[in-house]
Parts: C-alpha cells; structure tokens; sequence
C-alpha cells in the first residue's frame, strides 16, 4: 500500500508542478522536469489542454473547441523539423534588439570589426590598469619600508612570521619560484634579500595573471571576472 | 496578463533551445483561441482545425524571428489570420471585409455570422462543460475558489496573489492546484465523451 502511496503522492506532485509551469511559475528546474515528463505522458499534455480550457471559460471564452486537439498532429509534424534558429547563447539577441541578420554584409563586416576593436581596447586598458597598480603596490611597498625602518613595531609581518616559522608562504615561494633559494625550512639570510625576493616573485605572478586576463578579455570569456578576483585576493 | 506573458517566453525560449515539448504547451495552451479565431474567417469545422494547425506549423518554423517585442500571442495571432486568408485566397473564396482584432477575437462568437458552422451536439457539449466548471467553481472552498479567481480572471502572479491571501507563495500555488484538480475532476468525463 506504501509503494502506492509513493507514487500517488509522485503524481500529484507532477501535476501540480504542471498547474506551476502553465501559470509561468515554475523554476527552470521544475519548468525542465516538467516538459520532460509531458513529452513521454500524453495524459499530462490532455490534463495541460484542460487546466487551460478551465482558464478559457473562467475568462468568459466560449469553450467551442473543448472537444478539439491539434496538438497531436502540430506535434506530428514539428518532430521532424529543425529547431528554430538560435541557442541559449544567444538568448540576448532575441529579445527587444534588432537582428544582425536584418543587416546588409557591409554593416554586418563593419560592425564585427567595431566589436573586435572594442574587445582589444577593454583587454588593453585592463592591462595597463593592472600593470599601474602593481608599479603603485611596488610603490607603497617601499614606502612601508621606510616606516618600517622608522616603526619597528610596524615591521614586515612576513619576515616576522618568517622568524616564527610561519611565513604567510614566504619560504613556498622562495622555494616554488626562486631557484637560489631552495632551503625550504631555513631562515632567510637577511631581511632585504627576503624582500626582495617575494617581490621579484610576487611581480612574475602580476604580470602573468595580467597577461591571461588581458588574452581572455580580447576572448570576450566568462573568466575574466575570476581573474579579477584572484588577483584581487592576491593583492590582498 | 504580465504572468501569462513571462510563462509564454519561458516556454519559447525552451523550444529555441530545442525543446519541443514546450511548443506541445504552447498550442495547448493557445489552440482554442486560435481555432476560435481562424473559425471567423473559414466555415467549415475541418477546415478550421487544418489551417490552425498550418498556423502552429508556420509559427514553429519561424520562431527564431519571434523577438519578444510583443507578446507571443500577439505574434501568432498575426500568423493565424494570414494563414486564414491565404486560405481563402487560394480557395477562390471572399475575404472578409476587415480583420478580427486580436483582442476581441476571444469574443467572436458575439459576431453575428462570422461563427463556426455549430451543430447542437456541439453547442449542447460547449454549454454543458461551461455549466459544470461555473458549479464546481461556486462549490470550491472560499480560499481555492479566491486563489483560482485572482490567478486565471484577474491574471495576478503568484506572488501577488500571496499578498492579497496574506499567505506564503507554496500555498497559494497549492490552493490553485486543487481548485483546478476540483474542477478537473468533473470535466474530464464530459470532454472523454466528445474528444476526437
């Protein structure tokens, strides 16, 4: 009786989320399961047909066509066409914005070269952005030496904890990237060669986060924001 | 309806991505209206269903030029009446003397002489189901009865409809459900007796 339950309770769940899809309420999760099922169930498509002949005389149209349902053939012979055009990538073409393909060959070649141009000018631009803000990291970085020199309570928390043992990845990097340095454990000889090592390698990371950014922009991939933010959490 | 037209552009962008159940929804959901519609332009009741489904064909076939600059139904109802016509055209027959507007092509029967050829069986069936979906509507709980209403009569969204209930969306989602389950039920034996 329980495995009955179950699939009693299944498919009223069905059905319900059917009433969901035709009010334009369902999730794209939902709305998905749902076309999956009405394509197998002809009796989920004939319960579609009369959830919406109960809305058409709820709305006061006459119900002459109750009996009625072109659906089958309509389905007969779409099953061999081909999809309509275009695919969810180009969803935004279609909606309130004038097709490409209503364009003559020389505004369509014209305008794929604006846009190729638009692309390199965004990848450029963010380039030297990034290339800027490195030069004013290197900058400010010197500027804290100086207060160090000045503030030892202000010291470089990397070389402090470099001391301790816990070197925020100083000593990873001097190891991964530096090939003078390949003493994992041991202390750095002097503070100024640490420095100026983890710079050295801190501004090889820069420029090839920066390169990849730049060559994924011109791209136009949906990667450049991680990019971003890696080298954001990095900067950090 | 605002609903109504987000449901329809859910279902179409589905198909374009080669869905074609979601186009089995869409003329579900539209053939009696469309049928309704060419039924103003062409007598003959198996010709009525042939063009219809013309129409459902040639709208499929160019829905990848379907913008969504105006609503869906709007579109196809376009289709349909130039379908209805080349119909005429090519069967040597007079075209109307002007077009049924889109909004009150839900109201055609009003039209004197423009109405499908009714048989009384017809009509007696029509009357019949529209007589038993008023009565079990009248019968329903105050709560399904007020939850279907404002959702197919007044076109409000879900959330909407939460508002005015002042209940959470998954009950007025459940409350339409089994008012149209309620309804269904009554229904079903009548149109099994009538389907083709």
């Amino acid at each position: 009786m329980s495995e009955n339950d179950a699939e009693n309770r299944a498919k009223e769940r069905l059905k319900e989320s059917l009433s969901v899809t035709m009010d334009g309420q369902a999730s794209e999760l939902e709305l998905r399961r749902v076309l999956a099922d009405v394509s197998k169930q002809s009796s989920l498509r004939e319960l579609a047909g009369r959830y919406q002949l109960i809305g058409d005389t709820l709305r006061g149209q006459r119900a002459e066509f109750a009996d009625v349902d072109i659906s089958k053939n309509v389905r007969a012979a779409i099953a061999q066409e081909k999809t309509p055009g275009f695919s969810s990538a180009n969803e935004s073409e279609t909606t309130g914005r004038a097709s490409l393909s209503k364009k003559s060959g020389s505004e369509r070649v014209i305008h794929k070269l604006w846009s190729s141009l638009g692309k390199m000018a965004v990848a450029a631009s963010v380039a030297g952005a990034v290339i800027i803000g490195v030069r004013h990291t290197n900058t400010d970085h010197d500027n804290l030496l100086v207060l160090n020199e000045n503030e030892p309570q202000y010291l470089n928390r990397a070389l402090q904890d470099s001391q301790k043992g816990n070197d925020y990845g100083v000593s990873h990097i001097l190891a991964g990237n530096n090939p003078n340095h390949h003493d994992v454990d041991g202390m750095p000889d002097s503070p100024t060669s640490v420095r100026s090592s983890a710079e050295q390698s801190t501004k090889e990371r820069f420029y090839t986060y920066a390169l990849h950014h730049a060559e994924l922009s011109a791209i136009g991939s949906g990667q450049t924001a991680l990019l971003f933010a890696r080298l954001a959490s990095f900067d950090h | 309806m605002a609903a109504d037209i987000d449901s329809d552009y859910q279902l179409v962008n589905r198909v374009k991505q080669g869905d074609k159940s979601a186009y089995d929804l869409l003329v579900l959901k539209y053939q009696n209206r469309i049928l309704g519609l060419v039924g103003g332009y062409v007598s003959d009741f198996q010709e009525v269903q042939d063009v219809a489904q013309e129409a459902f064909i040639k709208a499929y076939r160019a829905l990848d030029k379907f913008r969504g600059e105006s609503a869906f139904y709007t579109w196809l109802y376009r289709i349909a009446v130039n379908t209805a016509k080349n119909h005429l055209t090519s069967k040597g027959r007079r075209l109307p003397e002007s077009d049924i507007d889109v909004h009150d092509s839900v109201f055609i029967e009003t039209i004197p002489n423009l109405r499908v050829v009714d048989t009384p069986e017809r009509n007696l069936c029509c009357d019949e189901i529209e007589q038993v979906i008023h009565n079990v509507i009248r019968s329903l709980p105050y709560e399904l009865r007020t939850a279907v209403m404002l959702r197919e009569f007044d076109g409000l969204s879900y959330e909407e409809i939460a508002d005015v209930m002042d209940c959470p969306v998954g009950t007025v989602r459940s409350r339409i459900f089994r008012a149209r389950e309620a309804i269904d039920r009554e229904v079903r034996p009548l149109l099994r007796q009538g389907r083709r």
